[in-house]
């Protein structure tokens, strides 16, 4: 392995992480219902808009 | 002071717009009816102590419906200090039946009058005030769409919620039902009630659960004991009207709306046609409906799939992806000095497995734009009733034909287009059903088959699309004939919404919706399979040691793990590696079949791309792997299992849960091969080959979905699960 080969697995192994992570939180996630197909982001967003406001 | 306002209204009234247009949030909108099936809340962006609940658009308090059942129960537990009626001014007749009903609750109730828009098109006027003193409460024209009439509506909700303002609405039934009711409503403190109804009852008025007991309703008598005595007047008001207590009530509801209606609501002309139905006798004509459908379908799937959204995603894919990202990022790696294996990964195995992907991207985001054109427009519920009578037959709703139009371009927005089906049994089993018709990820596949193995029989290409028809419609009376799919067997009843003329606010809202979930899966779900598969193909134990394979794939993870599970497709003739690697190969992405193909039979050239110029002579270290027999049987397993993993994603986006994408993926894999065990060993058998135990073992399974496809309908008790009859057809 060369020395150059760190950064480039550091940002894979985030990626990894990041993408890894989404599934699982997706899994678990709770439709609210709203009718769109953006997925958890969209619910958890939506979510979170009406109890800030 | 701290309130809570319900928005209720008939499916398609606009209280989703309402609701998005009160609050700022950004839910689903589509003009079709049945866009919201769950409540939710938001707070009023000009009213901050008002929280707004969106319920689901029900057309009665009769429970007939989940939505109905949610919205009413939610009335009912939770009590709302008030009631926005949302009502389609231009068909009153129909939702003031709703409101009716919601002014008999006795909870406060403000009426907002929305697409006032279209009855000022229509030259009809509509005198508000007289409405309002009619039905005994607060009348309010608003145009939802246009933000129009919102702040003297958020003015008199809370006024009415300030005054806690009980409708003045009397409706009268005939003498004797009027008779019967006012007993009812003496007596019915001495009834017997559930623990949890009984202060939810309490709280409504007395005539509202006076009505409801007359008309026996399901859910009221779950919850109250109505004595034997009252059961038997009941039944001696409907002997002596001569009709049942739930029509009896209805009709004098319409009765009542239709005088008060001749009253407030003046029609430029009675007999003129509105602008929807004179566009509605021509796309709905016996005749014209299906040349027009033709058409439309013909020229959204001309222009996303073989144009514009093919030349863009040609673009991504050969210059995007191809030059600039896999090219730029080799290079950058190679200068840098990083090792051959990481470059490999990061060029062939991630780029390439996303940008497979994303490369679908333009061709979607011009299908979304012109879905979203139709949906809006309102032409989708008129496709859905066109198709409806043909698809009932094989136990699929209209509206499934779209998802499976679409799916033959790709079954990604196939899958995703299901969103279109308010029903959820049929949402789903057109979620399973969709990737049987052939996406064009599987036409490389079909074409090498039929041109370098049935020597470019015509035949052919037909004969999959028609395999994968053939599926779907087996498929669809097989699961229709099971609890979990069993469905109403009422006849399909929708509303045909008014043509409203899109906004460009709702395309690209409804656009990139789609779009950004697409790009997240690809983000998410494709990236890690394809570093998985990479991992898999690029390395493999050589001499011992664990290294990388090179061109000697035959001793990668991925060969090992195929000859593994290869002799599971003996049956099926190709339990080989190769070929049980290809299939798995193609669960990244169908194209991936023949590439994979290409690298283990060492073709030297692009396999597609000998497969578009018909040099079946290059392609021949793999023709000779297979008899025309087991090409077949592959390319039927093929066709029919599991969809490739952005597909897999998207079902389970739609299907909602891992198990039932696990039973989605199962039961297509399951047919498929059983499909593909008949074929070959029936194959076998008409070939002059001999009767072995597999040709048994598919007699068989070939018995067993017979009967699975010809046994009666069963029905099922929906509370229970439990089967109750079977002699129904």
């Amino acid at each position: 392995m060369n020395t150059s080969d760190i950064p480039v697995l550091a940002v894979i192994g985030f990626l990894l992480f990041l993408a890894i992570y989404s599934i699982v939180h997706n899994m678990k996630r709770k439709d609210c219902g709203c009718g769109c197909t953006s997925g958890c982001s969209c619910c958890a967003g939506h979510n979170r808009r009406i109890k800030n406001q | 002071m701290q309130y809570t306002v319900a928005l209720a209204g008939n499916p398609n009234s606009g209280k989703t717009t309402l609701f998005n247009e009160l609050t700022g949030a950004s839910a689903h909108v589509g003009n079709w009816p049945g866009v919201t099936v769950e409540k939710k809340e938001g707070k009023i962006r000009r009213d901050s102590e008002a929280t707004l609940v969106d319920l689901p658009g029900i057309y009665s308090l009769s429970p007939y419906t989940l939505e109905e059942v949610v919205a009413r129960k939610y009335l009912l537990e939770n009590r709302p200090d008030v009631i926005i009626n949302i009502v389609d001014a231009s068909n009153l007749e129909r939702n003031l039946y709703l409101t009716t009903q919601l002014l008999e609750t006795g909870i406060p109730t403000v009426i907002a009058c929305n697409m006032m828009d279209i009855v000022d098109r229509n030259g009809d006027s509509l005198d508000p005030k007289a409405l309002s003193e009619k039905l005994g409460a607060p009348v309010v024209e608003i145009s939802a769409l246009r933000a129009k009439g919102l702040d003297e509506l958020i003015k008199t909700v809370r006024e009415t919620a300030e005054k806690k303002a009980q409708p003045k609405f009397s409706m009268t039934y005939t003498e004797k039902i009027e008779n019967l009711l006012s007993e009812i409503e003496a007596e019915q403190n001495q009834y017997e009630y559930t623990e949890s109804s009984e202060k939810a009852f309490k709280q409504l008025n007395s005539r509202w659960l006076a009505i409801k007991l007359f008309e026996q309703d399901e859910k009221v008598l779950e919850d109250v004991k109505a004595p034997e005595s009252l059961l038997n007047k009941i039944k001696a008001v409907e002997d002596s009207l001569d009709d049942d207590a739930q029509s009896l009530v209805s009709t004098s509801r319409y009765s009542y709306i239709s005088s008060i209606l001749s009253q407030v609501y003046k029609k430029k002309n009675e007999d003129a046609l509105t602008f929807t139905d004179r566009v509605d006798k021509i796309v709905t004509n016996r005749w014209l409906a299906f040349p027009i459908f033709a058409a439309v379908m013909f020229i959204v799937y001309y222009l996303a799939i073989h144009t514009i959204g093919t030349q863009w995603t040609d673009y991504v894919n050969d210059v995007v992806v191809a030059e600039w990202a896999q090219g730029g990022a080799e290079e950058f790696l190679v200068n840098a000095g990083v090792s051959a294996w990481l470059t490999d990964l990061v060029v062939n195995g991630i780029i390439a497995g996303v940008g497979a992907v994303l490369g679908f991207l333009p061709q979607m985001a011009v299908l979304f734009v012109l879905l979203s054109l139709l949906e809006q427009f309102g032409y989708m519920a008129r496709i859905a009733f066109i198709l409806d009578r043909i698809f009932r037959k094989f136990g699929l709703s209209g509206k499934s034909f779209i998802p499976m139009l679409i799916g033959t371009g790709c079954s990604v927005p196939g899958i995703m287009a299901t969103r279109t089906i308010e029903n959820e049994a049929d949402r789903r089993m057109t979620a399973i059903t969709t990737s049987f018709i052939p996406c064009s990820a599987k036409l490389p596949i079909i074409a090498f088959i039929a041109g370098a193995i049935f020597a470019d029989a015509w035949w052919f290409g037909p004969i999959c699309y028609f395999i994968g028809i053939f599926a779907v419609i087996f498929s669809g009376i097989i699961l229709k004939k099971t609890h979990r799919f069993s469905g109403d067997p009422s006849p399909f009843i929708m509303e045909l919404p008014e043509y409203r003329l899109p906004t460009l606010k709702g395309i690209i809202r409804s656009v990139w919706e789609r779009c950004f979930a697409f790009i997240k899966k690809a983000g998410t779900i494709i990236l890690v399979s394809s570093i998985v598969l990479w991992f898999l193909q690029y390395f493999g134990i050589v001499d011992g040691q664990f290294a990388a394979v090179g061109e000697d794939i035959d001793q990668s993870f991925l060969a090992k793990i195929g000859n593994s599970i290869a002799w599971l497709f003996i049956p099926l003739g190709f339990g080989d590696w190769q070929s049980t690697v290809a299939t798995f190969t193609g669960l990244i992405a169908k194209e991936n079949v023949m590439s994979t193909f290409a690298i283990i039979f060492g073709v030297a050239d692009d396999a597609l791309e000998l497969i578009e110029d018909a040099d079946w002579e290059a392609l021949s270290s793999i023709t000779s792997h297979y008899t025309t027999l087991t090409a077949f049987s592959f390319l039927a397993f093929n066709l029919l299992c599991a969809p490739c993993f952005a597909a897999i994603g998207a079902m389970h986006r739609e299907l909602g849960t891992g198990k039932w994408t696990l039973f989605g993926v199962g039961f297509q894999t399951l047919l498929a091969y059983s499909f593909s065990l008949v074929l070959y060993q029936f194959g076998l058998i008409f070939t002059g080959h001999g009767f072995t135990i597999w040709t048994g073992v598919a007699i068989v399974v070939l018995a067993v979905w017979l009967y699975l496809l010809f046994r009666k309908q069963p029905t099922f008790d929906n509370n229970k699960g439990k089967k109750v009859s079977t002699n129904l057809q």
